[in-house]
């Protein structure tokens, strides 16, 4: 049994013991708070559509960029080459000028001195012999430029053109040093490409640590579609290896994990997207399994030691010849599976189909009717997710490129949605493929989307890239609501972005962005965005960002609600290269304690009951939470949910009793209880009378919780 | 007109949400817009449930008026003057200040009042503002009370 922690904050009164690690007034209530070291990065990480320029001799050049903190520089980084194999290579400096009003001022830093061989067009790194700290605030980021010994050429740059009096460019003898004062400005309508890399020290949440799954020789072993489950009590984790599919569950939130199963599924490829599981969610524990690009199904009850009574054997469902590309399944609200898949007599030509099953029970029975198709040619991609009520939405879209969609309303297929304006990356070109986006359903049918955008081609089909996550949501009545971009100007293709659900929250997962973190924001229900928490610190394993059929693949999309907490697999290195862990996390977003002894609490209700000819301690709580806001006062609407939990309950005239337990009566009447209780909630006594909870106290014996203390005060004129 | 559109709380209300620009009220690094609401005072919940439960960063609390009738040369009453309290909330969180936005929210303040001193027909002016913080144990509750005052007819 899991207790949950009611934080007792009134205007008027708080009595808090709970130790100090416990609360905070985070954007998550409820976690340990921890500072680390994170490193971001200011200035122009994205080239876009621009142009190869470059410095003369003995100039410099800056551009002005924001840093939003204070902030540890580390580097500069500009992107560019040096074009000609010569015997002299020009020499760079980074350079940092502070900024007034509007111009380069006096000289803060200087880096390291380069001299740029003949290079292919690359990032270079300039860093600072030790790193210089700034506050928050506007900064010109440059290079200072000497050619080489031979004369011209020189060093390039890419940059962005067309921005107006972007680059601030200046004499400056290069051998002598960048001066102090940045000297006569020649203003030039270009913009470099380049960054600085800075650290803050942040204070982050409980940063979940992942557990080991298995170690594997695939760096893409869990990509794309689901690969996690919960059946049986069981955390279940299918992938692949060695073009074999690989069954391992663990019983104990992802510690450990049993031995492998090799579930004799002939697949031809060795990449995650080859294997697919899902769970029913009706207590049946009945998992599926789609074998995606041979489309073999199996179906089988997990059971709770770890093994699977399967019903059947692998079985075709679906003959398809030409180029195939990689399936999905999904189970409607009743548990009936559905399958997407693109195919075609070549991967541009590919038509995405849906097909269905008119049998839940383990054997695929095609429906009648079935395959259909959803669009014609063109679409290589394809997901679909259930809605209630055996609605379906079906997605589909050809990378890069737009995305798409159907609804199945139960009968009948809708004309086709465009889903979005953005177009969703591509990962994998020969397959026209696309990893990178989530999915997920809440209670009123409203679909949440998440993508990593494709934001073209740099000038050349030269980098560096950057990226945006966006997500999308589709009410059920109003339809796709505009896009939000949630991260910007991630650099890594391996982003991965990934979304879940729980007690209200849309939580947008991402990696990457700071370098070998996940980290998330969420959205409430009234559509704020929150603040980015870093989730998982990967800087020591480090995630894989080379290229293995598509740059993605470390993070599976589909984080699941496993219990009350967040499950998600991803993918790191090991130190043994070459190799590389599948790892579980768990994490916990609800008021939870971590420990709980109710031994003293149990003793107390034996007592009390002795006393009371075994009254019942069952009271009725009236749980406070708040609802929409009332469009008059502004104020939110009051809701209560009834639910029975035992308290021991004792009022002012019976104080005597309280006192035998150690605590005063300080308003009406007291209550023990070891069930969730939150002020401003309501209590009904088996008597009739109705309490408003004015004060929660946690009680703790070190981190141990043991029980609540609640101080009630009588509503005597209490209405129904 | 409905009874609402008589209440001043109401009427103020009205003119917060009009005129409050989410854009002058940041977290401390300016990146994130706060999430902030204009309510009346005296909820039936506890303040600190709406920074829990529904993560506001920002209250604009509006309380009951004060409201002394103005008498022409005849004795009788051409209109009211009204004084509504103003009361803004904020706790520290993440990334947040509830001092540095107990401020912005200051000054967010007196930007509209200056800026658009005429609102329902009515001459808005700030009379008094006054510190209010709540402390809550370990936790203090940044508060500000000011008191907005303007005239309004018999209509």
């Amino acid at each position: 049994m899991k207790y949950k922690l009611a934080v007792a904050v009134t205007l008027f009164l708080v009595v808090l013991t709970v130790p100090a690690t416990q609360i905070s007034w985070n954007s998550e209530s409820n976690m340990v708070m921890s500072t680390v070291e994170i490193n971001k990065t200011f200035g122009r990480r994205n080239y876009g559509n621009g142009d190869i320029n470059n410095l003369l001799t003995d100039q410099k050049g800056v551009c002005k960029f924001t840093l939003p903190e204070k902030g540890e520089i580390e580097k500069l980084t500009i992107y560019g080459h040096f074009p000609y194999s010569g015997p002299a290579p020009p020499k760079i400096k980074g350079v940092i000028y502070s900024d007034s009003a509007g111009s380069p001022s006096t000289l803060l830093a200087v880096t390291e001195e380069l001299s740029v061989s003949y290079s292919a067009v690359r990032l270079i790194d300039l860093p600072f012999a030790s790193r210089i700290t700034l506050e928050a605030g506007d900064y010109w980021l440059g290079i200072h430029h000497e050619e080489g010994a031979g004369g011209p050429p020189y060093y390039f740059y890419f940059c962005r053109m067309a921005v107006t009096h972007s680059l601030a460019i200046a004499t400056d003898d290069y051998t002598d040093g960048p001066e102090t004062s940045f000297g006569a400005i020649t203003w030039a309508n270009t913009e470099m490409c380049i960054y600085a890399t800075y650290y803050i020290t942040k204070t982050v949440g409980n940063m979940v640590t992942g557990h080991t799954v298995v170690n594997v020789l695939n760096s893409r072993a869990i990509r794309w579609q689901e690969k996690l489950c919960f059946a049986a009590g069981r955390i279940w984790v299918v992938y692949v290896e060695n073009t074999r599919v690989l069954l391992t569950s663990s019983a104990d939130d992802g510690v450990t994990w049993t031995t492998p199963e090799d579930l004799g599924c002939n697949i031809t490829e060795n990449l995650g997207e080859a294997i697919q599981i899902v769970a029913n969610e009706d207590g049946t524990n009945r998992i599926h399994l789609l074998s995606t690009k041979v489309m073999q199904y199996r179906s089988g009850i997990a059971n709770s030691d770890g093994t699977v009574t399967w019903t059947a054997a692998w079985t075709t469902v679906w003959l398809i010849g030409g180029n195939v590309q990689d399936g999905y399944m999904a189970l409607d609200s009743e548990g009936y599976p559905y399958i997407t898949q693109s195919f075609g007599g070549s991967i541009p030509t590919s038509v995405p189909y849906v097909n269905k099953s008119t049998t839940k029970n383990g054997v695929w029975t095609t429906a009648s009717g079935y395959p259909q198709a959803l669009a014609g040619v063109g679409y290589t991609n394809t997901f679909i997710v259930a809605l209630s009520n055996r609605r379906m939405y079906a997605f589909y879209f050809s990378a890069p490129g737009a995305l798409k969609g159907k609804l199945w309303s139960g009968w009948s297929w809708s004309a086709e949605e465009t889903v979005s304006t953005s177009l969703i990356i591509q990962q994998y070109a020969d397959g026209l493929e696309s990893y990178s986006r989530g999915v997920v359903v809440d209670e009123n049918d409203s679909i949440h989307v998440v993508f990593l955008e494709y934001g073209g081609p740099p000038y050349n089909n030269r980098g560096p890239f950057s990226y945006d996550v966006v997500y999308m949501k589709r009410g059920y009545l109003t339809g796709w609501e505009a896009e939000r971009t949630i991260v910007a100007d991630i650099p890594f293709k391996s982003a991965c972005p990934a979304v879940a659900l729980n007690e209200g929250f849309v939580r947008i997962f991402w990696l990457n962005d700071p370098i070998n973190y996940i980290a998330y924001k969420r959205i409430d229900s009234e559509g704020y965005l929150g603040r980015t928490v870093y989730l998982v610190d990967e800087t020591t394993d480090t995630f894989d960002n080379t290229y293995n059929y598509g740059y993605d693949g470390v993070l599976n999309p589909f984080a699941k609600l496993i219990g009350d907490k967040f499950g998600m697999v991803w993918m790191t290195k090991t130190s043994t290269p070459g190799t590389y862990a599948i790892k579980f996390g768990l994490q916990n977003f609800s008021y939870e304690y971590d420990t709980v002894d109710t031994r003293e609490f149990e003793a107390l209700k034996r007592s009390f009951r002795k006393k009371n000819n075994d009254a019942s301690l069952d009271v009725t709580r009236l749980a406070l939470s708040l609802g929409d806001r009332d469009a008059t006062s502004g104020q939110y609407v009051l809701e209560y949910s009834i639910e029975t939990v035992e308290m021991i309950l004792i009022d002012k005239d019976h104080q005597r009793q309280a006192l035998e337990l150690g605590y005063l009566v300080q308003l009406d009447a007291i209550g023990y209880t070891s069930d969730v209780v939150r002020v401003y909630d309501r209590i009904q006594d088996g008597v009739g009378r109705t309490w408003l909870v004015k004060a929660v106290t946690p009680m703790f014996l070190g981190n141990v919780f043991k029980f609540y203390v609640c101080n009630l005060k009588e509503i005597v004129l209490y209405v129904e | 007109m409905s009874s609402s559109a008589e209440d001043p709380r109401y009427r103020t209300k009205v003119y917060l949400d009009t005129y409050l620009a989410s854009s002058n009220l940041t977290d401390d690094d300016g990146l994130l817009n706060v999430k902030f609401i204009v309510c009346f005072d005296d909820p039936d919940y506890p303040v600190s449930r709406m920074f829990l439960d529904k993560f506001v960063d920002l209250v604009f609390s509006v309380g009951e008026p004060a409201r002394t009738a103005l008498l022409d040369y005849f004795g009788s009453i051409y209109g009211y003057e009204e004084k509504v309290p103003i009361t803004f909330y904020a706790i520290d969180k993440e990334g947040i200040t509830a001092d540095k936005l107990k401020w912005k929210a200051e000054a967010e303040l007196r930007r509209i009042v200056e800026t658009y001193p005429v609102g329902s027909g009515s001459w808005r002016a700030l009379e008094k503002g006054q510190g209010n913080d709540l402390k809550v144990e370990s936790i203090i509750i940044r508060s500000t009370k000011w008191i907005l005052r303007y005239k309004r007819n018999t209509a």
